[in-house]
């Protein structure tokens, strides 16, 4: 079907269906068990030993570019609430959300501008770099130090743009320790130039780690987006939806996926330099040749793929789309020649999971360019309504205990891989804990 | 709130010499909340009426539009955009599901965008 490509080395069409399970045994070919996405007493363990040890992606620094810009992000993983604002030095800083007089919230609102904090109860006030500096009433306190009242500050570091934190006081590792041996060589992707961001979010009734599941494997494309996007993406020569290769890592994994070049969706060089001025002649999905006809030209910035990092596009696919990085524990990452996507699947509950889904493009300059990102866009919502579609069934369906684990095939691994890390974590953190 | 109510009672909405699209206006909506409650509450008739008023028309449409600065356009022009921005709305509809609502999806009213969010663009 697309023999002139040359692909025959590549995981897509290997003849061997254990390419990626042959090459991390460690992993196991096992079927991995249902409880910890049912379990409220596993979710505890992943609270403890994951989410408040770990780097947690809470935001881009352009969402806070002036002196007292802030944004509060509450992470229940992290029994946390963490205000996060910019100071007169330019630098980020992160503090626990919490007054230090009466443990009052300090900020109610997601997010501002200000001078200074003031506590709503007794108005405690702080500067941008969480010092006290006002105290209604202070002499009617005895002995009270204003410098030992700060607020508390949370480790923050930031990554290509992104700002993370860390809820440990002493974290194991640094934020570039904990990404690079698996990013290292994305570092150079133009996020920074990806200023225009939508975002949408839901409360879903659903396991963060069943959710993340959904998106990090190919299998379901044809299933669940048979009627959207399926066609978008590049069909290997056994018929599936493979995906180029993967990547496991000791935290973070990785996918290469292929596009169909004559789709608008999957199309990886739409308004790109690279872009060879055709449109894909699809007869039935006029808008959106439309929107990449009247789309061309629009953008801010041009980029192409000779630009991009090594790290992307990995094999050298011709006809690559985009790669997945799942950021552990639960920040998405799928970068594109030409957008990204970066999806929080930040858990609640056992069984509930807020999802804070983004997509960042390059500015558009020209009415035809905002209707090819408002096409690109609202395909990409209702792509996620499907994928949202199967996961309050699924957490239903698990929580039956009718099954007690399920079966997964070789392109499947990253689902195994999320598996191992996180019981690997627990017991890493449980033997420390009981050899003190 | 509808464009359509941001122009001067009794004018028309849309700019000279494209009046023959003054029937599609009120999906001239200027949020995208705004254009999938509209899609989600429309007829997949209605919603098939809109793309052949408006989709024969994107060449001039846009051949318009394009020699202006986006960020500079009049209420009128606006409106005209926020036309075609409803027709990308609803090409999924169209051009996927042929119906309004995806196929078995998850309720798009429980995943609303964050129009308020402080990197989204103005229009």
């Amino acid at each position: 079907m697309h023999g002139d490509l040359n692909m025959k080395d590549d995981a897509m069409n290997a003849g061997s269906s254990h390419v990626l399970t042959g090459r991390y045994p460690e992993l196991g070919s096992e079927p991995i068990p249902i409880e910890p996405y049912i379990s409220p007493q596993y979710f505890e363990l992943e609270k403890k030993y994951l989410f408040k040890k770990v780097w947690i992606h809470v935001g881009r620094v352009e969402e806070i570019p002036s002196a007292g810009d802030y944004f509060v992000k509450q992470l229940d993983a992290c029994d946390a609430s963490v205000l996060v604002v910019r100071n007169r030095d330019g630098a980020i800083h992160a503090f626990h959300n919490v007054c230090s007089h009466r443990m009052n919230k300090m900020v109610y609102t997601e997010r501002g501008s200000t001078k200074k904090f003031f506590c709503k109860f007794h108005g405690w006030a702080y500067d941008l770099d969480g010092r006290l500096v006002g105290v209604p009433d202070e002499k009617c306190f005895t002995g009270l130090k204003r410098e030992e009242h700060g607020l508390s500050p949370v480790n923050l570091d930031i990554w290509q743009g992104f700002i993370f934190v860390n809820l440990d006081r002493t974290p194991r590792q640094s934020l570039s320790d904990f990404l690079r041996p698996m990013y290292g060589e994305l570092e150079g992707y133009p996020f920074e130039k990806m200023t225009s961001c939508y975002s949408w979010s839901a409360v879903v009734n659903c396991n963060w780690k069943l959710a993340l599941d959904a998106f990090q494997e190919t299998y379901h494309v044809s299933y669940v987006h048979g009627r959207s996007i399926a066609s978008a993406l590049l069909k290997s020569d056994a018929g599936g939806l493979r995906p180029l290769d993967g990547l496991c890592g000791e935290y973070h994994r990785r996918l290469s996926i292929a596009g169909n070049p004559k789709s608008v969706y999957g199309n990886p060089n739409a308004l790109t330099s690279a872009s060879n001025g055709e449109t894909p002649g699809s007869a039935n999905r006029p808008i959106g040749e439309a929107a990449l006809r009247f789309g061309r030209g629009g953008t801010r910035f041009d980029i192409s793929q000779e630009d991009l990092p090594k790290a992307i596009n990995w094999t050298r696919h011709p006809n690559w789309a985009f790669d997945i990085n799942v950021l552990f524990p639960d920040f998405y990452l799928s970068t594109r020649p030409n957008y990204y996507q970066a999806y929080n699947f930040r858990p609640l509950t056992h069984d509930k999971f807020w999802f804070d889904a983004r997509v960042y493009y390059p500015e558009m300059t020209t009415a035809g360019g905002r209707f090819y990102q408002e096409y690109m866009k609202v395909s990409l919502r209702d792509v996620l309504l499907e994928d949202l579609s199967t996961l309050e069934h699924n957490q239903a369906a698990c929580a039956t205990r009718a099954k007690t684990h399920m079966v997964l095939q070789d392109f499947e691994i990253m689902v195994r891989h999320q598996f191992a890390v996180i019981e690997r974590m627990i017991n890493e953190g449980q033997a420390k804990e009981s050899r003190h | 709130m509808n464009a359509a109510l941001e122009t001067s009672k009794g004018a028309g909405l849309l700019p000279e010499g494209f009046e023959n699209l003054e029937c599609a206006s009120e999906w001239s909506l200027r949020t995208e909340t705004q254009r999938i409650k509209h899609r989600q509450e429309s007829s997949y008739a209605a919603i098939t009426e809109f793309r052949d008023a408006v989709l024969p028309e994107l060449p001039r449409i846009f051949e318009y539009l394009n020699a202006k600065d986006l960020r500079t356009l009049s209420v009128r022009d606006e409106n005209l955009l926020f036309l075609t921005l409803a027709l990308a709305e609803i090409a999924p509809a169209v051009e996927f599901y042929r119906q309004a609502a995806v196929i078995e999806g998850f309720d798009a009213l429980r995943f609303l965008p964050v129009e308020n969010f402080c990197l989204r663009p103005k229009r």
